[in-house]
């Protein structure tokens, strides 16, 4: 009789159970909507620009591109990839490398071209390297550009094998061929 | 903070007290939460500190809509953020572009191979066959391996790129650091780290020493740079954060000629997941247990693989549950997903309003952080209860070892071929004893098993001329142990025995004695069909 | 003891932890600044390549070899004495890598011999004469791996490691692959030296960045530059053992005499290991190529390209360390190889020719 009693009562404790997830069963796919309906607004309506792996031509790189013969390194591929990420850094570095700046689209000294031609940085790195008589040790290219994101603008300073360093390193060699330049290479006064 | 309570209190009314102890809650998990999320990211994935704040933030909004366990606490993990770094190491150099690209296309991946553990049920349900000893193997292992990991940035160093033997890396690491280490990120380091473990030292400030510890070097730092400059000290710091925002959308890298790379990470992508899983199932079942509950692990499942696959497109680092964040809840005695939800709002709010101060926080600080919690992942009370057995302790240490001598999938392998291989072993050793001619069993009596009792049996058999197999402890017999049984007993000499038959009938006849004595009648026979069977 | 001393006690125990290791750092890193500031000490063919290159301190530097090939050299930057220091030191390095000529190997070659396993690799058994190899007339030869080329035409593409290589990651390449050993940290002064060397030496010749020179690299040998006979390996092993085992020893293992090496291994723990380029079955132009420019030594040029492809298919198959990148258990079965099968292969010979080994040349091998 008890086992009887256990029984019915556990069978309505399992009807009781199976009416309380059949009223909750639209609750999961409510949530899964409103993530993905999220996802969507966050892509194409909450106009934030969406991020992707892909080099961004910018404007002047077409005209950079075939003053400094970047073609030599091909039409495409990683090399050149990395140069023409290393002029978006070098034009518009509080755009591409916004985590290592502090300048802002409204400052009047807001790149690495503001104060840098191309054929400077070209200099650069054939003349890196070297002991630096101020500081009395040697600096490679690339703590001189991390030096210039903490300094210049006012920033931070990257990592060495960071993107934002190693580009403009691949920008300065490219530049330097162009310019057909030899390890140590000084400007001519005229 | 007052005012705001001052201004909401009427319309909550009875409710104020519960929201204000939620939302407080809330902001100690994101005040924990955030230096994990940026140092995760930074340190180990080889992300920007972005994809671990948008982890902590969407990846806990996410889980705690799709997870109904009130003490599941998802967001950016230690073991999944270093696999990712180890994964990509080869394809791209870290925080570049096509790096974070193949970040969030290995997060995907990841996820939709979880949601497979969810929809294949078998799969899933074998997640519940990881024990114990493989997963806090394998999570000291990783522990280790985050202290290895965390030894160049702590030095200001770069990494070394490429793989190799985990134990060669960290030894010439920290050689490196010695001889070649920027010394002003080594005494960052330093301080950070001896304030964490000084602060850790006092209960009441325990919740705190990571941001304690952070707050110091942080101020070391500053002093440092403001004495010497930053282009002399060349620390790096987190960065810039002003243009992170409430979202942050994202496109996985998935074109024709990144396949090659895809296709090599895709071996990263199930270790990523079925790390995943693991640490949620086993969090899970452990926060259950100390908390006296139950959520079933596939709905765990469920949410960390919907959100992974969610995720990458919103910049973050995939999610999963954290144990030291779902204690940390559980010990401040809030059950309520109202405080999850709050500490991602909470952190949000910080980072936008914050984003200058996080700004200056330098990576050894973080290096720091990270070598104080792989530290903490080696827990000795967790560790000592496997020791005492036998089989535990060799599962235990050959997952540790695992982890120290292969890559994070082959640690993944080996661990689940553990884990399955533990249990069968365990299936197939019952407990065999003679007394006599009696055979008894307990156990399990299958295919596995059948081999051990078979030679028992004729050794009994050649000794004694006749066997009694008594199976009154005995859980399961399989089809071949029956068909195994039936050919003993065409033999003609064995017999079987089995007492609970016998003591299911004395236990109603005692029943129904007491009955009579009690009201006069006879006792109703119990419905044999509800019998529970063994 | 109480918690509060307990635990007091474990906040001492870790302060001088890190105190000692911080104390460590700071000794280590004086120890390194000071080597960097002490006196060089050439090897003889350093010393030799870097007079007739004419290194010294001064705000301009005028490569001798262009002047004395062109007429005129273009004056470039000049060189502080730190400068010439750090070049210095990584001539050294590639010269004398293991550091046998060095009164204080760890020091003065800043601890190489710790990335590399194995007694007998030296980059110049590669990269020969410093990196410069040059014939008679002092014209660089084609395929000679030169360092200074290396540098002008540095951070392309690598089809090996999946990425942009800049010169220093080449270098590690180097270490890991061709040396069976580990990396360097990219900011070690190992790293650093080098380069500044290579660098020296493409300012020396005057070579621009980005131009391709015929002495870069290897003069690689495809199948198609061969008669088309098949690569074999048993035509591979007799020609080995008729130009190379005089030098490089049976097993290829090496010779060592009076504690100088004659010649490196060319398998066994001492060579390079499967994850090399020089390994036939990874890339099978490039080993093949050096052998024909550079071997045998004396005699170099001699080889037909389909003799040189058959002698690298045969050094390819003899046992020799597993890549980093294959795990332990494929290194375990390499080093298994490396162990048994010599001894195995010198027994089933002197047996098989009757107890007297064919060879009346002594070896030893390692």
């Amino acid at each position: 009789m008890s086992q009887q009693i256990l029984s019915d009562s556990n069978m309505r404790g399992e009807e009781k159970q199976n009416a309380r997830t059949r009223a909750t069963a639209w609750k999961i796919p409510l949530m899964v909507g409103l993530m993905l309906s999220f996802v969507l607004w966050a892509h194409f309506a909450s106009g934030v620009r969406v991020f992707h792996s892909e080099s961004t031509s910018e404007s002047g790189w077409e005209k950079f591109r075939a003053d400094y013969g970047i073609a030599y390194f091909g039409e495409d591929g990683q090399f050149v990839r990395a140069v023409q990420n290393g002029y978006n850094l070098v034009n518009y570095t509080h755009k591409y490398a916004s985590r290592f700046t502090r300048k802002t689209a409204a400052d009047r000294v807001n790149s690495c071209a503001s104060c840098h031609t191309p054929e400077d940085l070209a200099y650069g790195f054939v003349n890196s390297d070297r002991v630096d008589p101020k500081l009395g040790k040697r600096i490679s290219f690339e703590d001189r550009v991390r030096w210039c994101y903490a300094n210049g603008m006012e920033g931070f300073v990257p990592t060495i094998y960071d993107p934002a360093v190693r580009d403009i390193r691949l920008l300065a060699r490219a530049v330097a061929h162009h310019l057909q330049l030899t390890e140590g290479a000084l400007r001519s006064k005229n | 903070m007052k005012s705001l309570a001052a201004f909401l209190k009427p319309p909550l009314g009875q409710h104020w007290p519960t929201l204000q102890s939620n939302m407080l809650v809330g902001l100690t998990l994101a005040l924990v939460t955030l230096p994990q999320a940026v140092a995760f990211s930074v340190t180990l994935a080889g992300v920007p500190p972005h994809f671990g704040i948008y982890a902590a933030v969407w990846g806990v909004l996410f889980c705690t809509m799709l997870n109904p366990s009130r003490v599941f606490h998802g967001g950016p993990n230690t073991a999944m953020s270093a696999t990712i770094g180890v994964t990509l190491l080869p394809t791209a150099p870290p925080f570049g572009a096509e790096y974070m690209g193949y970040a969030l296309t290995l997060g995907l991946m990841a996820g939709l191979i979880q949601l497979m553990f969810y929809l294949i049920r078998p799969l899933g349900r074998m997640l519940d066959l990881i024990s114990e000893p493989v997963i806090n193997g394998m999570i000291c292992g990783i522990g280790m391996f985050l202290i290895f990991r965390s030894l160049t940035t702590f030095g200001g160093l770069p990494l070394n790129t490429e793989v190799e033997w985990p134990l060669w890396i960290a030894w010439h690491s920290f050689l490196a650091v010695l001889e070649v280490g920027n010394l002003y990120a080594i005494e960052i380091g330093l301080i950070t780290l001896i304030t964490c473990v000084i602060v850790q030292q006092f209960d009441r400030l325990r919740n705190w020493a990571i941001l304690l510890g952070i707050a110091a070097g942080t101020l070391y730092s500053v002093y440092l740079n403001a004495r010497l400059g930053l282009q002399t000290t060349l620390v790096e710091q987190i960065g810039n954060l002003s243009s992170v925002g409430l979202v942050l959308p994202s496109l996985p890298l998935f074109n024709q000629e990144s396949m090659p790379d895809i296709i090599s990470i895709v071996p990263g992508a199930f270790t990523l997941a079925l790390l995943g899983l693991f640490q949620t199932v086993a969090a899970m079942r452990r926060m259950n247990r100390k908390a006296g509950g139950f959520t079933d692990s596939r709905k765990a499942i469920f949410s960390d693989a919907v959100s992974n696959c969610l995720l990458p497109f919103l910049s973050s680092l995939p999610t999963c549950a954290s144990f030291n964040r779902m204690w940390l809840v559980h010990k401040l005695g809030i059950h309520s997903r109202l405080a999850i939800v709050s500490s991602a709002l909470w952190l949000l709010l910080l980072v936008l309003f914050f984003a200058k101060v996080i700004a200056i926080i330098p990576m050894p600080a973080m290096a720091a952080i990270i070598i104080l919690l792989g530290a903490n992942m080696l827990n000795w009370e967790d560790i000592k209860p496997h020791l005492k057995d036998r089989r535990e302790a060799i599962v235990f240490m050959a997952s540790f070892l695992s982890v120290l001598f292969l890559d994070l999938f082959g640690a993944v392998v080996v661990g689940s071929i553990l884990a399955i291989g533990y249990s069968k072993w365990e299936q197939a050793h019952p407990n065999i004893s003679v007394r006599g001619n009696v055979l008894k069993i307990r156990g399990n009596f299958y295919y596995g098993s059948l081999p051990l009792i078979e030679s028992t049996y004729h050794r009994v058999l050649e000794r004694e001329g006749s066997v009694t197999i008594d199976l009154s402890d005995c859980y399961y017999i399989d089809r071949e142990g029956i068909r195994w049984l039936a050919a003993a007993k065409a033999g003609q000499k064995a017999a079987f025995a089995d007492r609970r038959r016998e003591n299911r009938r004395e236990l109603a006849r005692a029943a129904a004695g007491k009955d009579k004595r009690a009201t006069g009648k006879r006792r109703d026979r119990p419905d044999r069909r509800k019998r529970s069977e063994f | 003891m109480s918690t509060t001393a307990g635990k007091l006690l474990k906040i001492v125990l870790l302060l001088l932890v890190l105190a000692g290791i911080y104390a460590l750092a700071t000794q280590k890193h004086k120890q390194r600044e000071n080597a960097r500031q002490a006196t060089v000490a050439l090897t003889p063919g350093c010393a030799e390549k870097l007079r007739r290159y004419g290194l010294v301190r001064s705000e301009r530097y005028r490569s001798p070899y262009v002047l004395q090939r062109t007429g005129t050299a273009v004056p470039v930057r000049g060189y502080s004495d730190e400068d010439i220091r750090a070049i210095q030191r990584g001539c050294n390095i590639i010269d004398d890598t293991q550091g046998k000529l060095a009164r204080d190997p760890a020091l003065e070659r800043w601890n190489t011999t710790r990335f590399i396993r194995g007694s007998h690799t030296s980059c110049d058994h590669c990269h020969q004469s410093l990196g410069d190899k040059q014939d008679g007339h002092g014209n660089p030869l084609k395929g000679s791996l030169s360092l200074g080329a290396a540098w002008v035409m540095a951070d392309m593409y690598d089809r090996f490691t999946g990425m942009l290589l800049p010169f220093e990651l080449r270098q590690m390449q180097c270490f890991i692959n061709s040396s069976n050993g580990y990396k360097p940290n990219i900011a070690d002064d190992v790293l650093r030296d080098v380069t500044a060397y290579s660098r020296f030496l493409s300012a020396a010749m005057a070579l621009k960045i980005g131009n391709h020179y015929d002495e870069q690299g290897i003069d690689e040998i495809p199948a198609s530059a061969t008669s088309k006979q098949g690569d074999d390996y048993v035509r591979g092993e007799l020609l080995y053992k008729e130009k190379c085992q005089v030098c490089h020893g049976r097993q290829a293992f090496g010779l060592e005499a009076n504690g100088q090496l004659v010649a490196p291994a060319l398998a066994g723990p001492n060579a390079w290991n499967t994850q090399s380029r020089n390994y036939f079955y990874y890339v099978s132009t490039i080993l093949p190529g050096f052998i024909c420019r550079n071997m045998p030594l004396g005699a170099e040029n001699t080889l037909s390209n389909q003799e040189c492809r058959d002698i690298a298919y045969y050094i390819s198959n003899l046992p020799r360390p597993a890549g980093d990148r294959q795990g332990p258990i494929i290194a375990l079965e390499h080093q298994a190889l490396m162990t048994f099968m010599p001894p195995l292969m010198r027994l089933m010979e002197s047996n098989r020719k009757g107890g007297v080994a064919a060879d009346p040349a002594p070896e030893r091998d390692k």
